[in-house]
């Protein structure tokens, strides 16, 4: 086991981690680093116009290789400063080195928990009382309840947590029991024109995976 | 970025909102947290397509609705729970709407 991996075992140890849990990231962690090789597209943005940095940038004054988000866009995970002089040496052509952050075990360090490194497009609400909802019931516009139920996901999801009127939780359940004390139809209406309004629906009748865009709030 | 075309009568938007209108209209003398929580929201999505001006109107009519709820004034209902948390988060949620975002508009 690399000298790396031991040691930050040894520091989860001393925060008190259950030995369970270590030994479960042992054994299993590997292989999540494994799934984890090919970089995922929803993981990084485009580097704007080029897809990787010019030869000639990349040299060991330049800052812009030290930011976080260079090192978020880029399409090779890792590409690391002090590696430069060797993989210059062995490629002068291919700017990189071949090494990459599974092998490093840098995955879990401080740098990689930044939010340029979270899938945040790629993000699902999970709340299993949206599942009972019914909103045809509280609504004339649309029959639709499959298409209602993503709108007020991606409300809660994308929206909720900036404007919050209502609490969620009372709302749904009180809208999946057909009561109406914390939920109305008015209400309804209007969670729903916003979702709408917010995502960018171009068409009522586009599945909304295809054509919803994250907008910016207005604050 | 394709914006909402929250003007054109065949988006579902536009047709969310138009039916919330409508059904505002008729509940125009009820006093209820549900409505108040819905006007804050009108005032946000009509700040959102730049007619705050229009927006404005919906948060004034939700601090009014606010106050004569009493839903400043500390517990009410010590039986409901339920309500009463809703009634503090929609409290909380007002306020913190009137601060942030009436001020940042204006």
């Amino acid at each position: 086991m690399p000298e790396r991996d031991a040691l930050d075992i040894l520091r989860r140890v001393r925060q008190g981690d259950g030995v369970d849990a270590i030994l479960n990231h042992v054994k299993n962690g590997s292989l999540l680093l494994q799934l984890a090789i090919e970089p995922e597209t929803r993981y990084r943005y485009e580097f704007p116009y080029r897809s990787m940095m010019p030869t000639d940038l990349v040299e060991s004054d330049n800052p812009y290789l030290k930011s976080v988000i260079y090192e978020a866009a880029s399409i090779f995970p890792s590409f690391s400063l002090h590696d430069l002089p060797s993989a210059r040496a062995n490629n002068p052509k291919a700017p990189w080195s071949s090494y990459n952050a599974v092998s490093d075990g840098r995955l879990g360090g401080a740098e990689y928990q930044s939010p340029c490194f979270k899938p945040l497009h790629a993000a699902q609400i999970v709340d299993s009382r949206l599942d009972f909802v019914q909103p045809s019931s509280w609504t004339s516009v649309s029959t639709d309840d499959n298409l209602m139920r993503q709108l007020l996901g991606a409300y809660f999801l994308y929206e909720y947590p900036i404007y919050p009127s209502f609490q969620k939780d009372y709302f749904l359940e009180d809208m999946a029991a057909q009561q109406t004390g914390l939920c109305s139809s008015l209400l309804v209406n209007v969670v729903l024109a916003y979702a709408c309004v917010c995502l960018a629906l171009s068409c009522s009748q586009k599945p909304l995976v295809d054509c919803y865009s994250i907008a910016f709030a207005v604050s | 970025m394709s914006r909402a075309e929250y003007w054109n009568p065949q988006n579902l938007g536009y047709r969310f909102l138009a039916e919330a209108r409508r059904i505002w209209e008729l509940r125009a003398g009820d006093l209820q947290i549900t409505t108040l929580q819905a006007a804050v929201l009108l005032n946000v999505i009509y700040n959102f397509c730049g007619l705050d001006k229009i927006g404005v109107v919906y948060g004034a009519q939700a601090v009014t609705m606010a106050y004569d709820l009493r839903l400043f004034g500390g517990a009410v209902n010590s039986n409901d729970q339920r309500q009463q948390h809703a009634r503090d988060f929609t409290a909380w949620a007002v306020f913190n709407f009137e601060t942030y975002v009436r001020r940042a508009i204006v």
